[in-house]
């Protein structure tokens, strides 16, 4: 690809730019801020930047003094006998782009650029800055390090303009990052994974806590149906026993109804014999008087023949006629008297006559025998009493039964006449008649009796006020209720207390097994309780478990891109330097001869570091090429780098943009270095920008540049413009002798009319003709 | 003529694996919708209430969440309506069921004999309201799957109430939380009725409890109806949010079942999938997923297709700029990077050299099936060419 043209309206600096270019070594030359390296940079955009690009980037572009100018780059070229032309106009969103080639046109920025790809070789601006386009500073320091040399020339075959090196370190430590291990600062991957396994368990332990509370639950439940059929099975023995006992009582009430009319029936019998018995005594008098009346003419009866007997006979006196002789007590006391009167006698004079003791002696004698005749006298008197009392009662018998013949008939005649009055009174004629009368009646009275007696027994001794017969039919009509009672409750009325019996037993049966359902349901329900899950937070764990997997997994997914594209690069760089070094090895032979003036023949290149080192016949061994002069090492990148562009582009040319490599070179060093250049590229186009004339005169084409007349930013004070750049510059919109404002401009219509804008651009030169001024050009007005 | 708030399926305490954050309050939300249900059964006076089975996510809620369920209950309760409560499937009634360990009823306040909250199960089958001339009956396994058709085991219940004298001119409503058999769908189902049998039933109205988005038809002369879950419980779920008012009228001597969905719910999800290859950049995406922003809204945007291999996308950060204007935002990146254009690497460079392992990688895991791992490759394949192209503009995260 050989540009032939290239042409600026309002890029930058450049508000109108016509620049012919040709093949071979193109020398574009200007001052310094005369727009040399927005040459550069015009050339890089048209060839690879998308006409819609924003930003910052494109407020970059654009003159400063006019921000909403649109900057448009046309490129016309030439590529293996096809002409063709690339016309972009940047205008962010609306940014176009027409590409003509030979008889055809594209306006995609897609299909744009795969011709670009296939005219240039080269996929990017980014690759192309870092391969075909060389920037100054590329050549200072070289031999500053062992890294540079092999850093640049990497860049060059990286596909990118920053080499490997920041990639793989990017990509080290962010592996670093998720795989380290240790215990201090544990990587990602160890942390997630962590807590993962953390949430994990805690799931587990709440899913099973959960499913313990599930069955402890499925056990209330079953304790709470156990008990609940238990209490069932109660109620119905309880029902059971209650019936029971109202049988019970039935029949407890039955029994003693018939014992009541048993009763009741006797007590009925018994008053009315007794009623039919008192109605029918054989005395006509009532008992009391009888009995009394009988007595009393028994006594009548008894008196009568008493008197009857005592008249029959005369009175007997006998026995009565002998006297009693009175006993005499009075000559034993005077006895007595004496006898005491002369103890004293003799115990006076025996105490006188000194013969107290025999006196004493006789004294007593004396007065023992007084006391002797005391007491035969007092029994004496007392026979004389006796007998004067039996003399008294004799003589009172003897004048009774002398006097009392007349009282006792009058007596006899009263008592019969009472005894006829108390027969009378019975209406019997006599005492042997009442005394039958007694006899049957008091039969008749004992019979009452012994059935008053009976009822008594029978009723107690308060008997109720109620009719026994009432009574008795009233304990019949319960009997019967009673009966029919338990008749209606089947087999158990019959047998109600072995019914009873039964239903008590399964209680007390059934009792502790109630007790027991009550305690499990009471320890199920305490276990169902003691479970403090909660399920919600089990919920929440599971779902921070989920959150916390996926972000696991998308991290081990980002990990392994992250190594699959460190292996993939270590390798990719691997085979690509190998191939590099085997290239350029095979390629630079002849230059490093040429460049080192057959000094030295032979190069290697180490594969893994990009070292280069030169065979030395004086010594026969290998030397570090950074050892050699800096020229010579120059050189040496000058060709490796451009080998490299060969290989990475081929079978394409892409033209070779160089931006004052040499700027540091003596005139020697520089001149040579050119010559190289022009030499290694004859099949490319070079483009070398400069500010120095000293390459005209081995540069095929030689394109000045005016000098500048304002600037990419604000300055306060714009430089005068020179002569020269007078009559290379001109331009209509910019009057090159204005003043430079203090404050931008407002913008600058472009016009349609190419004389208003004749003098807007540069003009350039092809030929031998070095200094050839360049030409005003117009804008394009076809394309606005 | 009775009218009834149906509902199902509120899933109370349910998980939300793919809320991460938000599940607690999604939750929440959840029992509000309830509330508001129960709120709506109110307002609009309605005779009767009925819960078509699965109010708890699982048998091992805890009992915090039973009360908090009772005492919205309670509310009806005070006001004398109604509520028959069926287990689902997921709150089945197995031995452990919710419903055996605790009395709903009782936690809500309801007498005993009062009929106002009623569990039908296996040992209860049917609840009549006389006044409003309504019986409810259902047919409830003690396991999570039915030995049989529900329908065909209340067969003799709906015979029975038919032939009732006083009964006989109720409404009958049959209460199933289960599937309607459709071929190659709900096979598998713990619950299967079938069109033949509700059109067989012998009911005025079937609810239904287990779908979560509302549905109705009709079987034979028999109206059926699903009232879904009152809020969404996942992400498919876009015909969620409602309860029905169903109200039975009697029109020329002919019974008609109308049906009226009620929204209560308030979250959406969606699903959005962006073509890969439409995406100018992150900003881009960002810019058109704020345009769907709804604090009420789940999305779940996925990227797919082939997008730029010159596309840099962060979804964990696009995620977190866009936090906020969604409920929930899930953003996946499953598109494949596009490949780059072989013309547009040289072959010896280092780049050429690295995309050539790469393309020669991911052809063969894409030629052997594993997309996965070729998605990896291919998400390789663009760090690096970012990697050599400017390593200070790649962060790795």
């Amino acid at each position: 690809m050989i540009i032939t043209r290239l042409r600026l309206a309002n890029f930058r600096r450049h508000r109108a730019l016509d620049v012919k270019l040709g093949p071979g070594l193109n020398v574009v030359r200007g001052a310094n801020e005369a727009g040399k390296s927005t040459v550069q940079r015009a050339i890089e955009m048209a060839l690879f930047r998308r006409p819609t690009f924003s930003g910052a980037e494109l407020d970059d572009t654009r003159p400063w003094q006019d921000p909403a100018a649109e900057p448009v780059i046309e490129l016309e070229f030439s590529d293996e006998g096809r002409a063709g032309r690339l016309h972009k106009v940047f205008a962010g969103g609306k940014g176009t782009v027409r590409l003509t080639l030979g008889d055809e046109t594209f306006n995609d920025p897609q299909t744009v650029d795969q011709h670009v790809v296939a005219l240039t070789g080269i996929p990017s601006e980014k690759f192309f800055r870092a391969s075909a386009s060389v920037h100054h500073q590329e050549l200072t320091g070289l031999a500053q390090d062992e890294n540079t040399l092999r850093d640049r020339l990497q860049q060059s075959m990286s596909g990118a303009d920053r080499g490997t090196h920041a990639a793989r370190r990017k990509l080290e430590e962010a592996i670093r990052r998720y795989r380290t291990e240790g215990a201090k600062n544990p990587g990602y991957l160890k942390v997630m994974r962590a807590e993962v396994e953390r949430l994990r368990d805690q799931v587990r332990r709440g899913e099973m806590a959960l499913a313990q509370l599930e069955a402890d639950r499925r056990a209330l439940a079953d304790a709470r149906a156990a008990r609940t059929q238990v209490d069932a099975r109660m109620v119905e023995q309880r029902e059971g026993a209650a019936k029971a006992e109202r049988a019970v009582a039935l029949n407890t009430k039955l029994t003693d109804a018939a014992k009541r009319y048993a009763l009741y029936k006797r007590a009925a019998e018994l008053r009315e014999e007794i009623g039919r018995l008192d109605a029918s005594h054989p005395s006509a008098v009532a008992m009391p008087v009888l009995r009394s009346t009988v007595e009393h003419l028994r006594k009548l009866e008894f008196g009568l023949s008493e008197m009857r007997a005592e008249m029959a006979a005369e009175p007997d006196l006998s026995g009565y006629d002998v006297a009693i002789p009175n006993p005499r007590w009075r000559p034993w006391v005077i006895i007595g008297v004496l006898a005491l009167l002369g103890a004293a006698g003799v115990a006076v004079a025996g105490i006188a006559l000194a013969m107290a003791t025999t006196g004493l002696a006789i004294a007593v004698a004396l007065v023992a025998f007084a006391l002797v005749a005391f007491l035969f006298s007092f029994r004496k008197r007392s026979r004389q009493t006796n007998v004067r009392m039996q003399n008294e009662l004799r003589e009172a018998e003897i004048a009774r039964r002398l006097a009392g013949r007349t009282d006792i008939s009058e007596r006899v005649r009263q008592a019969e006449q009472e005894r006829v009055q108390g027969l009378a009174s019975l209406g019997l004629s006599e005492l042997a008649k009442a005394e039958t009368m007694l006899a049957v009646e008091t039969e008749h009275m004992s019979k009452i009796g012994s059935r008053r007696a009976e009822y008594r027994g029978l009723m107690g001794d308060d008997p109720t006020e109620e009719d026994v017969a009432e009574l008795r039919d009233k304990a019949a009509a319960e009997g019967d209720e009673a009966r029919h009672a338990l008749t209606g409750m089947g087999d158990l009325g019959s047998e109600p207390e072995r019914y009873l019996s039964g239903f008590q037993l399964a209680i007390t049966r059934l009792t502790p097994e109630r007790e027991a359902a009550f305690t499990a349901e009471a320890q199920a329900d305490a276990r169902v309780n003691a479970n403090e899950i909660d399920a919600e937070k089990v919920a929440a764990d599971a779902e921070a478990l989920a959150t916390a997997e996926e972000t696991l997994t998308a991290a081990e997914r980002r990990l392994r891109i992250y190594e699959d594209v460190l292996a993939t690069l270590n390798a990719a760089e691997r085979g690509t330097m190998k191939k590099a070094a085997r290239f350029l090895e095979g390629r630079m032979a002849r230059d490093i001869e040429r460049i080192s003036n057959g000094r030295y023949r032979r190069l290697r290149v180490d594969e893994a570091t990009l070292t280069f080192s030169v065979h030395s016949p004086e010594t026969g061994g290998w030397i570090d090429v950074r050892r050699l002069s800096q020229g010579t090492l120059d050189a040496l990148y000058l060709c490796a780098r451009l080998g490299i562009v060969r290989q990475v582009t081929s079978p394409a040319a892409p033209p070779l943009l160089l931006d004052d490599p040499f700027v540091t070179f003596d005139e020697e060093r520089a001149t040579r270095a050119l010559a190289l250049l022009k030499d290694m590229a004859r099949d490319l186009q070079v483009i070398l920008i400069t500010t120095s004339d000293r390459y005209d005169k081995l540069a095929d084409n030689v394109v000045v540049l005016p000098a500048p007349t304002e600037r990419d930013g604000p300055e306060p004070v714009a430089p005068a413009p020179s002569a020269e750049s007078m009559s290379v510059w001109s331009s209509s919109a910019l009057p090159p002798a204005e003043p430079r404002p203090t404050t931008p401009r407002p913008p600058i219509v472009v016009k349609n009319d190419p004389g208003a804008v004749a003098g807007s651009g540069n003009g350039a030169a092809n030929g031998s003709n070095p200094a050839a001024p360049v030409q005003p050009a117009p804008l394009w007005p076809e394309e606005r | 003529m009775p009218r009834i708030l149906q509902m199902a399926d509120v899933h109370l305490g349910a998980r939300h694996d793919d809320l991460g954050p938000i599940a607690a309050a999604q939750r929440e939300r959840q029992f509000a919708a309830f509330a508001r249900a129960v709120d709506l059964a109110l307002t609009e006076k309605v005779d009767l209430v009925l819960i078509c089975g699965d109010l708890f996510d699982s048998n091992s809620q805890p009992r915090r969440s039973v009360e908090r369920a009772a005492a919205e209950l309670s509310k009806l309760v005070a006001r004398h309506v109604p509520v028959v409560v069926i287990p689902g499937t997921h709150d089945c009634y197995e031995p452990g069921s919710i419903y055996r360990v605790f009395d709903l009823a009782e936690m809500a306040g309801a007498a005993a004999d009062s009929g106002l909250v009623t569990v039908l199960t296996d040992g209860r089958r049917q609840a009549d309201f006389t006044q409003l001339g309504v019986s409810v009956l259902s047919h409830v396994f003690p396991a999570k799957r039915a030995a049989e058709s529900p329908l065909i085991a209340i067969r003799g219940d709906v015979e029975a109430a038919r032939a009732d004298g006083p009964r006989a001119g109720n409404w009958l409503i049959g209460m199933i939380h289960g599937s309607i058999a459709q071929p190659g769908r709900f096979e598998h189902d713990e619950v299967i009725v079938t069109d033949e049998e509700i059109a067989q039933s012998g009911l005025d109205y079937l609810a239904l409890g287990h779908v979560h988005s509302v549905r109705d038809g009709r079987a034979g002369n028999v109206s059926w109806a699903y009232s879904g879950a009152p809020e969404p419980v996942a992400l498919d779920q876009d015909g969620a949010g409602q309860v029905l008012l169903v109200n039975l009228e009697e029109r020329d001597g002919q019974r008609v079942v109308r049906v009226e969905p009620r929204p209560v719910g308030k979250t959406r999800f969606r699903k959005l999938e962006v073509d890969g290859a439409t995406v100018a950049s992150q900003a881009a995406l960002a810019a058109q997923l704020r345009e769907l922003a709804d604090p009420d809204l789940v999305l779940d945007a996925r990227i797919v297709g082939v997008r730029s291999s010159e596309l840099d996308l962060n979804t964990d950060e696009l995620t977190r700029q866009l936090e906020g204007s969604f409920l929930r935002l899930r953003l996946r990146d499953s598109s494949v990077v596009g490949l780059p254009d072989d013309a547009a690497v040289p072959a010896d460079t280092i780049l050429g050299a690295l995309t050539r392992d790469f393309r020669a990688r991911i052809e063969d895991h894409e030629t052997r099936g594993d997309a996965e791992r070729a998605g990896e490759l291919r998400e390789a394949l663009r760090l690096g060419t970012a990697l050599l192209d400017d390593p200070t503009r790649v962060t790795l995260a």
